[in-house]
C-alpha cells in the first residue's frame, strides 16, 4: 500500500472525521438544502484526500471548513442556484476551531461522545475482529480461523459495521435539521 | 442535484471497498476494478477517501476502549490507594461504561495537561542544533550540550537522551515504537515531532510539536499520559525506593532552589502529599475536610506559588469542591 496514502487517510481520520458531524450541521443550517449535503462532503473529502501533503495545515478543523465551504459554492454554482450569500464572520468563527486551550476539555468530551456513538454501532463479534487485526495484527484468514467463520464472514462482519458508523454519522446532519426545522417551527406556532 | 446513484449506495460501496483495501488483500483484478469505480466518479473517490479514514478511526477508537477497558486506569485518577485493575465487563454496555470512566479520568489529565503548555516557553529552536540523522530515517536535533544513545532493533527504536534536550522528528514506523528515555520518564511516539530534555537526575520535560506522543514514568507504563500536539509535561519522579516523597526530606533542604520552587510536578501522587508541600511554600494553607481526598492521586504540573490554582484542579479531581476562609482553601466532598 502506498505509504504517503496512508499518512494523509489517517491524518484524515485523526483531523477531518472528528469534524465532520459539525460541517453536516453547518451545511443544513447555512445552505438549507441549495445543494445536496452528501455530495459537498464527498467531494470535500475527495479534494482533500488528493492533497499530497499535510503537514502545511495547522488548523485541519478550519480547512476542512473552507473546503467544504468552496465545494458546496462550487456545486451551487454549477446547478445553477442563484441564493449564494457570501459567508457572513459569524460563519467561519462558529465552526472554526479557534477555541483556546482551557476549552479542550470540552472537545475532549465531545470526543468522548463521538466516540463512544462510534462503538455502539460495532456488534461485539465486530469489535473483536477488529482487535484481533489492530492489536495482534492478525491477517483476515487468521482472524477467520480463530473465530470459526469464514473469511467473507470476517470482511462482510467490517463492512456493515462500518456501514453502520457512515450511516449514523450521515444521520448528524438529519437530526440537526429536523431540530431546525421543528424550532422554526415552533416559532412559526407561536 | 439529480445523482444517478443513491448517496447511500456509493457509501455502501466505499465501505466494501475500504474494508478490503484496509486488509491489503485486494486481488490484481479487484485492483482493477476499485480503480475504475474511482475513476468513475468523483463522490466515489471522495466516499471511498471518507469511509477509509472513518474505518481507521472506528477501528482506533476499538483499540482504544480495548486498551482503556484492560488497563487500570488511563493516566491519573485513582479513587483507591491502591489500584485495582479494571476488567472489560461481559457486557457490552458494561464495557462502555468501563470506557467512559477511564476516559473521564483522562479528561482530568487532559486539563492538568492544558495547563502546564504556557510553563515551558524556552522551546528549543531548531535551527540552532546539531543534527543526527539515524539509521531508521529519523532526526535528532541536539541542543546545546545534549548527548544521546540510540538502539535500533527489530521491533523498538530506543533512545537514551544522556545530557541536555534533544528534538526528534520520527520516521513512521508503526512497527517500532520509538521511545526517547530521559532519566525515569519515557516518551514513545511511532512518527511525531517531539522534544526531550533532562531534567535532574531521574526526570524528563517532553514537549510535543506534532501528532502524540505517549509519556510515562518508570515502569508505570500502564499510567502513560497521552500528550498532543502543542502539550508539554515535566515529570520529575521521586526516588524509586518509598512511594511517596517523605515530606521532612524537602523540609530540611532548607530553601528550595528557585526553579522547584517555581513549579510542582506531581506524578501519579496522592493529594495528601501534593497538599503537604505545596503548605510548605505557601503562607495560605490548604486543608483536606476529607481525609479520602487525600488519597486521590494527581498527575501534572502546577505552579508551586498558586494553591488556589491546585485547590480547583484537586476538588474537580476528587469531585469535591473548594471553601474559602481568611488564610485557608479547604476541599471538601460535596
Amino acid at each position: 500500500m502506498n505509504g504517503e496514502r496512508d499518512i494523509i487517510t489517517a491524518w484524515i481520520a485523526r483531523e477531518i472525521v472528528p469534524h465532520e458531524g459539525a460541517m453536516r450541521k453547518w451545511l443544513a443550517r447555512r445552505w438549507r438544502g441549495a445543494v445536496d449535503a452528501e455530495d459537498v462532503i464527498q467531494e470535500a473529502y475527495c479534494r482533500i484526500a488528493g492533497l499530497a501533503r499535510v503537514d502545511h495545515i495547522d488548523n485541519p478543523a478550519a480547512y476542512f471548513h473552507r473546503t467544504v465551504h468552496t465545494a458546496a459554492t462550487d456545486m451551487a454554482r454549477r446547478a445553477g442556484a442563484n441564493n449564494l450569500a457570501s459567508m457572513t464572520q459569524e460563519d467561519w468563527f462558529g465552526v472554526i476551531d479557534s477555541r483556546p486551550l482551557q476549552d479542550r476539555a470540552l472537545e475532549a468530551s465531545e470526543e468522548l461522545r463521538r466516540v463512544n456513538a462510534l462503538l455502539s454501532n460495532l456488534s461485539d463479534t465486530c469489535r473483536r475482529v477488529i482487535e484481533l487485526r489492530r492489536i495482534e495484527g492478525l491477517t483476515r484468514k487468521e482472524t477467520s480461523e480463530r473465530l470459526g467463520v469464514s473469511e467473507n464472514d470476517v470482511k462482510n462482519l467490517l463492512v456493515r459495521g462500518l456501514r453502520k458508523v457512515l450511516k449514523t454519522m450521515a444521520e448528524q446532519e438529519a437530526e440537526g435539521e429536523d431540530r431546525e426545522q421543528a424550532r422554526r417551527k415552533v416559532q412559526a406556532n407561536g | 442535484m439529480a445523482s444517478p446513484v443513491p448517496a447511500g449506495g456509493i457509501d455502501d460501496q466505499a465501505a466494501q471497498w475500504a474494508v478490503e483495501a484496509a486488509y491489503g488483500d485486494l486481488t490484481a483484478e479487484g485492483r482493477a476494478k476499485l480503480d475504475v469505480w474511482l475513476a468513475a466518479d468523483r463522490r466515489h473517490r471522495g466516499a471511498y477517501a471518507r469511509a477509509r479514514a472513518v474505518f481507521l478511526a472506528m477501528e482506533d477508537a476499538v483499540v482504544g476502549a480495548r486498551l482503556t477497558a484492560t488497563t487500570p486506569v488511563l493516566g491519573l485518577v485513582d479513587t483507591a490507594p491502591t489500584s485495582t485493575p479494571v476488567r472489560p465487563a461481559p457486557t457490552r454496555r458494561g464495557r462502555r461504561m468501563v470506557f467512559g470512566a477511564a476516559m473521564a479520568a483522562s479528561l482530568a489529565v487532559f486539563v492538568l495537561v492544558g495547563a502546564l503548555v504556557s510553563s515551558r516557553t524556552d522551546q528549543p529552536d531548531l535551527a540552532a542544533g546539531h543534527i543526527v540523522k539515524l539509521e531508521d530515517g529519523s532526526v535528532a536535533t541536539l541542543q546545546r550540550d545534549a548527548r544521546i544513545d540510540v538502539v535500533l532493533s527489530a521491533d523498538a527504536r530506543r533512545v537514551t537522551l544522556l545530557s541536555g534536550d534533544a528534538t526528534f522528528r520520527v520516521a513512521k514506523d508503526q512497527a517500532r515504537p520509538f521511545v526517547v528515555r530521559s532519566g525515569e520518564v519515557y516518551a514513545q511516539a511511532t512518527g511525531t515531532i517531539y522534544s526531550v530534555a533532562r531534567v535532574g537526575a531521574r526526570g524528563g520535560a517532553v514537549k510535543v510539536m506534532e501528532g502524540s506522543v505517549l509519556v510515562w514514568s518508570g515502569d508505570q507504563r500502564e499510567r502513560a499520559v497521552l500528550l498532543q500536539a502543542g502539550d508539554s509535561l515535566i515529570l520529575d519522579p521521586p526516588s524509586p525506593a518509598p512511594p511517596r516523597p517523605r515530606p521532612d526530606k524537602a523540609a530540611r533542604k532548607g530553601p528550595p532552589p528557585p526553579s522547584a520552587l517555581a513549579q510542582i510536578a506531581l506524578d501519579d501522587t496522592p493529594i495528601r502529599v501534593a497538599v503537604g508541600r505545596l503548605n510548605r511554600v505557601n503562607r495560605t494553607k490548604i486543608v483536606l475536610a476529607d481525609p479520602a481526598i487525600g488519597d486521590i492521586r494527581i498527575v501534572g504540573l502546577f505552579k508551586a506559588d498558586d494553591p488556589d490554582e491546585f485547590a480547583r484542579m484537586a476538588a474537580a479531581v476528587s469531585g469535591g469542591e473548594v471553601e474559602r476562609g481568611p488564610g485557608v482553601i479547604v476541599i471538601k466532598l460535596r
